[in-house]
């Protein structure tokens, strides 16, 4: 999609100059994989849908603050998504996931990754699996599907503070490998 | 907070990433990282070391009606929530000095016409101050607009001549009702 990572930058200067139609682009270029991204988190429609809208309104309100150094369109786009899901299922009593034990909610996450040919996912993938399985397990779970660490730790039978002080040790691991 | 120390910013801002901040501290933090160059790298390092597992998700189109909301919600000046009046107050600030922005931290001026005759009259009034395209989309959105204003905090001759006329108008012919002031940014 470069032509399409060419685009963004300028609709979303152009959404943060008050162009309806530039902003209009903007979420017909995008929405589509940010509504995967919304159900992901979610599980149900009809939240995703309420997430996807309250995250427009907020990127109208917010254009003006994005800055390329902050990365690309498409990551601050998605970080707002993921955001207002994750707010979103913090009102929700009950989350679809809830009934999932972790290794079948990463097992699908695997097989999907596994047909995906691209080469940033594969490097990714590489250094996760240099992780130990718990603190690798965590970082997906908070990434992929937006659990809170109370959640993490109760899923993965540790004590919340173990998750806590695992979970920087591994990003920082991580960030090496990537680095290397 | 202290952000100089290096490890803490790329731990707050990993947190941040990942999704695992509470609400209240993300927006102090999102609000720090507009003004902080060092913040913002490692907020852009993290959410681009972690962008490659969104890759597998699935496009899925959303139904038509979320982009009309979205439209609904940001294209009109009308109140679609609670929040909406703060915005049309920011517009009546940076037109009509910043005098009264500086001394009125929690004004709130809500504008409301009742009967026909009174709406033309402001409507002349907005056209001489140049209120027109607040005044106009205002009263396409909103039925009944009624002018209100609490505490203002200046001085009867530093307000607006727009104001006084406006208040001097309405006066006898509008009840002046207390609002809830705009809580102050």
């Amino acid at each position: 999609m470069p032509e399409l990572t060419t685009k963004l930058p300028e609709l979303l200067r152009r959404t943060a100059a008050g162009d309806k139609p530039a902003f209009g682009a903007l979420y017909h270029a995008t929405s589509a994989k940010l509504f995967g991204v919304a159900l992901r988190i979610c599980g149900q429609r009809e939240i995703a849908e309420e997430v996807l809208q309250e995250a427009f309104v907020a990127v109208w309100g917010r254009a003006k603050d994005y800055d390329p150094v902050r990365g690309s369109v498409m990551t601050w786009l998605v970080t707002i998504v993921r955001h207002c899901a994750i707010d979103q299922l913090r009102h929700q009593q009950s989350r679809p996931e809830g009934h999932s034990a972790p290794e079948e909610l990463l097992s699908s996450f695997v097989a999907v990754s596994r047909s995906d040919t691209g080469a940033e996912l594969h490097a990714l993938q590489r250094c996760l699996d240099e992780l130990d399985p718990q603190p690798r397990r965590a970082v997906l779970l908070a990434y992929l599907y937006g659990l809170t660490r109370d959640e993490i730790a109760a899923k993965l039978k540790m004590p919340v503070g173990t998750v806590k002080s695992s979970l920087w040790r591994s990003l920082e691991r991580l960030q090496r490998c990537l680095e290397s | 907070m202290n952000y100089d120390r290096p490890e803490l910013g790329e731990r707050l801002a990993a947190e941040y990433v990942l999704g695992l901040m509470p609400a209240r501290a993300r927006r102090r933090f999102e609000r720090e990282i507009a003004g902080n160059a060092t913040l913002a790298a490692a907020v852009a390092g993290w959410s681009e070391r972690l962008a490659p597992l969104d890759s597998p998700t699935v496009e899925q189109m959303p139904p038509a009606h979320v982009w009309h909301r979205i439209e609904q919600r940001v294209g009109s000046a009308a109140p679609v929530r609670a929040k909406a009046p703060k915005r049309r107050l920011g517009f009546f600030l940076r037109g009509f000095g910043m005098a009264i922005a500086a001394a009125c931290a929690a004004i709130a001026i809500y504008v409301a016409v009742n009967p026909t005759p009174l709406r033309d009259e402001v409507a002349a009034l907005a056209q001489k101050t140049g209120l027109n395209g607040w005044i106009a989309s205002a009263r396409h959105a909103v039925p009944d607009i009624g002018l209100s204003t609490m505490r203002l905090g200046v001085p009867e001759r530093e307000r607006p001549r727009w104001l006084r006329a406006a208040l001097l108008l309405t006066n006898d012919a509008l009840p002046l009702t207390a609002a809830q002031p705009a809580h102050s940014r």
